[in-house]
């Protein structure tokens, strides 16, 4: 802290002290010096001061409501008496000092507004008066002779009417039939086409290593077995399968149709425009031996 | 808002100064010690002092030192008088009892 905010703070201490009651001044000075000494910060220090001034307003106004006698600020004991007459408490004199400072900051502010805020009347409109007179509005001539109505409207003039001779019957005409259009057809539009696609084993269809026949092995017979197939659109047989061709092995053409039965279930079915419908095709099982 | 006691307004401040007088009945403190008790500003701090003083609660005396001495001013010690610890006492009791002295 500097010096001069040091010196600054001293001087608003014995300021505040000067604004008590004279007969607590001079003790007020030297206890609140002291005991602002006790602070060790500027900020403190300044903080401590305008409580300081604060406390000189409040002691003031107590001191002249409860009519405090302090009889010095000599060395020693103080004495003190009370009056306990008291007619308006601390509180309320602050309230009322409050109040009317918001009361004279107001009336200042009415004043002061009412000058700058002064409303401006806009200039009056001076009527100007035009010396040229007129020009005549000219009507068309009327026939004096004809109505007003006929005067200002001239209605077209029709031919007059004359009834026919024979009487108007009524002509029922009927219409040519529509020809039917055949079903699958609207209009003149081409029959729309269904994508077909045909269904085989599924990725979980039983493997033919696990069906080759013992006998087929040892006598190395391998081949492939075309069978018929019906399955429904869970992927699911729907009637045994029917050998269509042979492997050219008896037992490799059995174990075949076994093959085909045990996958029941893991068959794709075959779908129309992406739908699984129920249908048969012909499906190939290979029967090969690798070394 | 607080109530009056004798010639002290009881305030949660008030209490609060009277409070830390009690912990020490003997003991002599300065604002400033009373102040790092209590933690109330020195504008609230001085006139409770003051009131007790008057009311004859606090008693004070200025520090027996040469200031010139001590390069210092010197201070102000208050301490509670035999009234002030029986009425504190008092106050404090009837807060502990829930009625208001």
């Amino acid at each position: 802290m500097s010096q001069t905010t040091g010196a600054l703070i001293i001087a608003l201490v014995r300021r505040a002290a000067r604004t008590a009651p004279s007969s607590l001044s001079a003790r007020l000075e030297e206890e609140w010096l002291a005991d602002m000494q006790e602070r060790t910060s500027g900020l403190s220090r300044l903080r401590f001061a305008v409580g300081c001034y604060w406390a000189s307003v409040a002691i003031g106004l107590e001191h002249r409501t409860a009519g405090v006698a302090v009889a010095s600020a000599a060395p020693g004991n103080v004495s003190l008496s009370v009056e306990p007459a008291r007619f308006f408490s601390s509180r309320a004199v602050t309230f009322g000092l409050v109040l009317s400072l918001h009361a004279a900051v107001f009336g200042v502010l009415m004043m002061v507004g009412t000058k700058l805020f002064t409303p401006v009347e806009p200039p009056a409109i001076q009527p100007r008066v035009i010396d040229q007179p007129l020009p005549p509005i000219t009507a068309p001539p009327m026939d004096p002779h004809r109505s007003f109505v006929d005067n200002i409207r001239e209605l077209p003039k029709l031919p007059p009417w004359e009834p026919p001779e024979e009487p108007i019957v009524p002509k029922i005409v009927n219409d040519p039939p529509v020809p039917l259009q055949p079903p699958g057809t609207i209009g003149n539009l081409p029959p729309r086409e269904i994508v077909r696609v045909q269904g085989g084993a599924g990725p979980t269809f039983p493997h033919p290593g696990d069906y080759y026949p013992d006998a087929s092995r040892r006598l190395e017979e391998q081949g492939a077995a075309v069978l018929r197939v019906c399955v429904d659109a869970a992927g699911r047989l729907t009637a045994d399968p029917v050998g269509t061709e042979s492997s050219g092995s008896g037992r490799l053409d059995a174990a075949a149709i076994k093959l085909a039965k045990a996958g029941s279930g893991h068959y794709l079915p075959t779908t129309e425009d992406g739908r699984p419908v129920a249908a048969c095709y012909p499906i190939k099982i290979r029967f090969e031996l690798r070394n | 808002m607080g109530k009056t006691t004798g010639n002290v307004r009881m305030s949660l401040q008030t209490l609060r100064v009277l409070e830390s007088f009690l912990e020490n009945p003997l003991e002599q403190m300065s604002g400033a010690d009373v102040h790092q008790r209590c933690r109330i500003a020195s504008g609230t701090l001085y006139p409770i002092l003051l009131r007790l003083e008057s009311a004859g609660w606090l008693v004070s005396r200025w520090e027996s030192i040469d200031p010139s001495a001590a390069g210092r001013p010197r201070r102000r010690l208050y301490r509670l008088t035999s009234t002030g610890l029986k009425r504190a006492s008092e106050v404090f009791a009837s807060f502990n009892r829930g009625v208001l002295a």
